[in-house]
């Protein structure tokens, strides 16, 4: 079973996200559709414990499915107390996904809860009218719309002409009939897997025509504990019952005989039979299963395998452009083409839509809102977009940060709005876009927006900067401040934020994945952040350039311009060479220089690459632009410590290895002295 | 396979040059030895880190054994080999000043490492082998890979006094 704990893990995660959404939907609009999905949810949740042996966790979701199954059929009304209870159930089951293998600490609270959740099926029927017997338990035995024992079905009622022909069919060939009854032990947990097993035996006997309550309800654990099956097939030397017997968890199995064209056996279950179909809690369809589940290593080393191959394929097109056969050339652009397509298609399989980091926000946003006593309403946009599942996986983090912030001082309690007039309600606006070869995740809150002042000050505290210099500051440069460490936009520290860990880490996070990070901010009226994120991580764009002997590769999404410059339109200030562009004062870094691989050689003119990353904008001179290109980045892999300004490295056609360059990590290190951190001690 | 279980338990190690110490590593450590590649340095990184190579498609950083453990850089020449071995499932390469042989020794013929007192290192070996009069110093690899500090090479060289014992 190990190796299917991973995929137990993700799945579990996956439904107890839909069981939150739906909770939380339903919480809005008591009036919506969500039972059935929440019910499909926790009915799988509780299968796959099950078969994994984690009782605990299928006896919870069990009691979940239970109470869920009363509300979907209107036997409970649901209210505010129930969606609490839920959650509470959704958490425990998250508490003992968590520690898979130490469950038994928690069986106190499971078995706690359980109980709850029973209470509630029983209180909530009280509300019933009188005339509707109660069933107090899921399991019990013996109530409307189910079976009893001995009150068999009315087969010929039930049968449609189709199955009777099928019958008929048997009986010339020398067949017979036979109905069976099965009956669960009560404690029966996978009652689905029961029927398989009672399925499987009669599947080497003889053919099941009919089974009531249906085969789809059996299978869907739509039914008591009983069922019936109508058979047919040649039974005199197969000890049928007792071969059923045999089966875990079946307390009883009868064979009895019939003759369907001779007598409508059964009687006075006659009002039972032909309602059932109605009665069963609403037919779910099960969805057709479109999708194959492959593990995430796989799906990178397909990802690397082509990069490789497109490394390997511009090396051939160089290698057939050399020989000069027109045939060769001809195929080559075939290869080409196809290894284009190839290269998409699997680049697809990566995406991800950013639903799955959304889902996880509106439960975090209410118990947020509830604990801080702020009326907050999420507003989810956009969750379709997809991006790549590595972005997907760190994106999360920097989103929480930037929620948490808005709700913990971004927004306003309600008297505070109401005296500035503003709508009581809190919004934040959680939003996804696509734009050009890049998704844009933006929140956005209307609560009372960043006080520039109380940045500042703290910024000049911190000693980052200087009271000249905030004198001087401008508001989007002071907003800036936000993302140095130790810069709180709260003037409190709450236990959620405003200990000025935050905006730097999101920062931080949002540049490892080549994104950046934009604020706006309007005092009084709410602030907005933007996450400018690329789609994929594995290819990028970047502009390659050679200084001295290496060449590197700087990714395009940080370049603003190249231009040439003369020698002598090189400045120096304040011992920093800066170039002016347009009236706009530059620094101006030899590139490699600023690598610290040896001084550049003088020359008639310049390549300078203006770059912009961070808030800093900048010049690199290298000694020569070679042109644009895709390429594959790769890990230096391990051992390499604390590279700023390293991103990663390529390998290009010919075999080289040839460095990406962090324009943001560059520019942040002109502050430290390169040499010491060499000298690794 | 031939071997059967009566032969006494061997131990396979790559034995190279560093100055006039032999060393060692593990054969199950060691996936293979390239002739010296081009090697694209990396700024900024720890000064025995000579760069990265392309070894079939993969970026593996290559370390300089000589600057590990602070030795003068000595001119490269067509006895200078990488060393390719794999440390917590990632490739290195080392740069040695030359491969001398695969050497199978007879597990009893390796000993732990001293221990020393003040300023112990002995955690940079991981066993001294001896052949013929031969001393072997058999690295802890992923020791001296990951540790931060300085390594002189003094430190992984056991003292006379030590070899006798």
């Amino acid at each position: 079973m190990e190796g299917y704990e991973d995929l137990f893990l993700a799945e579990t995660q996956e439904y107890l996200q839909i069981i939150t959404r739906c909770l939380l939907e339903t919480e809005k609009n008591p009036a919506g559709e969500h039972f059935a999905e929440m019910f499909r949810a926790a009915h799988s949740l509780k299968g796959m414990a099950g078969t994994m042996g984690y009782e605990l966790m299928a006896g919870l979701a069990h009691e979940m499915e239970s109470l869920l199954d009363q509300l979907q059929q209107g036997k409970v009304a649901v209210g505010p107390d129930c969606i609490n209870l839920f959650l509470e159930g959704v958490d425990l089951l998250q508490l003992l996904t968590e520690n898979l293998h130490q469950q038994q600490g928690f069986r106190a609270d499971v078995e706690a809860l359980q109980e709850r959740l029973r209470l509630w099926q029983i209180t909530g029927k009280e509300n019933l009218p009188a005339n509707v017997s109660p069933a107090p338990k899921g399991r019990q035995t013996g109530t409307e719309g189910t079976l009893q024992e001995g009150h068999a079905p009315a087969w010929e009622g039930l049968l449609n002409n189709f199955e009777k022909e099928t019958l008929k069919e048997a009986l010339q060939q020398g067949k017979e009939i036979y109905q069976i009854y099965v009956r669960l032990r009560r404690d029966s947990f996978l009652k689905s897997v029961r029927v398989y097993m009672v399925l499987k035996v009669l599947e080497g006997v003889g053919e099941v025509v009919k089974a009531e309550p249906s085969l789809q309800a059996l299978e869907e654990e739509k039914f008591d504990r009983e069922f019936f099956l109508l058979l047919v097939g040649k039974l005199q030397a197969v000890p049928l019952q007792k071969l059923l017997e045999n089966i875990a968890e079946i307390e009883k199995a009868e064979l009895t005989p019939v003759d369907i064209e001779a007598r409508p056996f059964a009687a006075g279950a006659g009002q039972n039979g032909g309602k059932q179909g109605k009665t069963t809690p609403a037919q779910i369809a099960r969805p057709v299963e479109k999708m194959v589940r492959v593990e995430t290593a796989k799906l990178d080393n397909l990802v690397n395998l082509v990069g490789e191959l497109i490394i390997n394929r511009t090396r051939v097109l160089e290698l057939g452009k050399k020989v000069g056969d027109a045939q060769l050339s001809s195929t080559l652009e075939q290869l080409e083409r196809i290894t284009a397509e190839l290269q998409s298609a699997v680049m697809t399989l990566r995406m991800v839509p950013v639903k799955q980091v959304f889902d996880r926000f509106p439960r975090m946003v209410r118990d947020l809102s509830l604990e801080k006593n702020k009326k907050v309403e999420l507003i989810i946009s956009g969750e379709e977009t997809e991006l790549d599942r590595t972005i997907i996986n760190q994106v999360g983090d920097p989103l929480v940060h930037l929620l948490r912030n808005a709700v913990d001082h971004g927004l306003e309690e309600e008297e505070e709005r109401k005296k500035k007039g503003k709508d009581p309600l809190n919004k934040i606006f959680l939003s996804a876009h696509h734009e050009g070869s890049h998704v844009v995740i933006s929140v956005e809150d209307n609560g009372r927006g960043i006080d520039l002042q109380a940045v500042k000050e703290r910024a000049l505290k911190k000693n980052i900067i200087s009271r000249e210099k905030m004198k001087r500051m401008g508001a989007a440069e002071a907003l800036q401040l936000i993302f140095q460490g130790g810069v709180s936009t709260s003037r409190k520290v709450t236990d959620v934020s405003g200990r000025g860990v935050g905006m730097d880490v999101v920062k931080t996070a949002v540049e490892e994945l080549h994104g950046t990070v934009e604020v706006h901010s309007v005092p009084g009226q709410g602030s907005r952040f933007m996450l400018r994120l690329p789609l994929t991580l594995a290819i990028i764009r970047t502009l390659m350039v050679r200084c001295g002997r290496e060449m590197y590769a700087i990714p395009v999404e940080a370049i603003r311009e190249n231009l040439f410059i003369e020698p002598q339109g090189i400045r120096t200030i304040g011992g920093e060479q800066v170039i002016t562009l347009r009236q706009e004062v530059l620094p101006l870094y030899f590139l490699q220089e600023l690598l610290a691989q040896g001084s550049p050689s003088a020359q008639e003119y310049y390549s300078v690459v203006v770059v912009e990353a961070g808030g800093k904008k900048a010049g690199f001179a290298v000694d020569a632009l070679l042109g644009q290109q895709e390429v594959v980045i790769k890990s230096l892999g391990r051992f390499v410590y604390d590279l700023q300004g390293i991103a990663g490295a390529t390998v290009l056609g010919d075999g080289r290895v040839i460095l990406i360059l962090d324009v943001a990590g560059l520019l942040e290190g002109r502050r430290l002295d390169f040499g010491e951190k060499s000298n690794d001690h | 396979m031939r071997q059967g279980s009566q032969t006494a338990p061997e131990v396979q190690i790559v034995a190279f040059k560093l100055e006039e110490e032999e060393f060692a590593v593990d054969i199950h450590q060691v996936h293979e030895v390239l002739k010296l590649v081009p090697v694209t340095p990396l700024p900024q990184a720890a000064h025995f880190i000579e760069g990265v190579i392309n070894l079939r498609g993969e970026v593996i950083p290559v370390i300089d054994l000589r600057k590990r453990f602070e030795l003068p850089a000595q001119e490269r020449n067509n006895q200078t080999r990488i060393i390719i071995v794999e440390i917590e499932e990632h490739n290195v390469g080392l740069i040695v000043d030359f491969v001398t042989e695969v050497l199978r020794l007879p597990a009893e013929a390796i000993q732990p490492p001293p221990a020393r007192v003040a300023g112990a290192r002995n955690e940079l070996i991981s066993g001294i082998g001896r052949l013929e009069g031969r001393l072997l110093i058999i690295l802890n690899l992923a020791k001296i890979l990951t540790m931060h500090a300085k390594i002189a090479l003094e430190e992984v060289i056991p003292t006379p006094e030590e070899h006798s014992v």
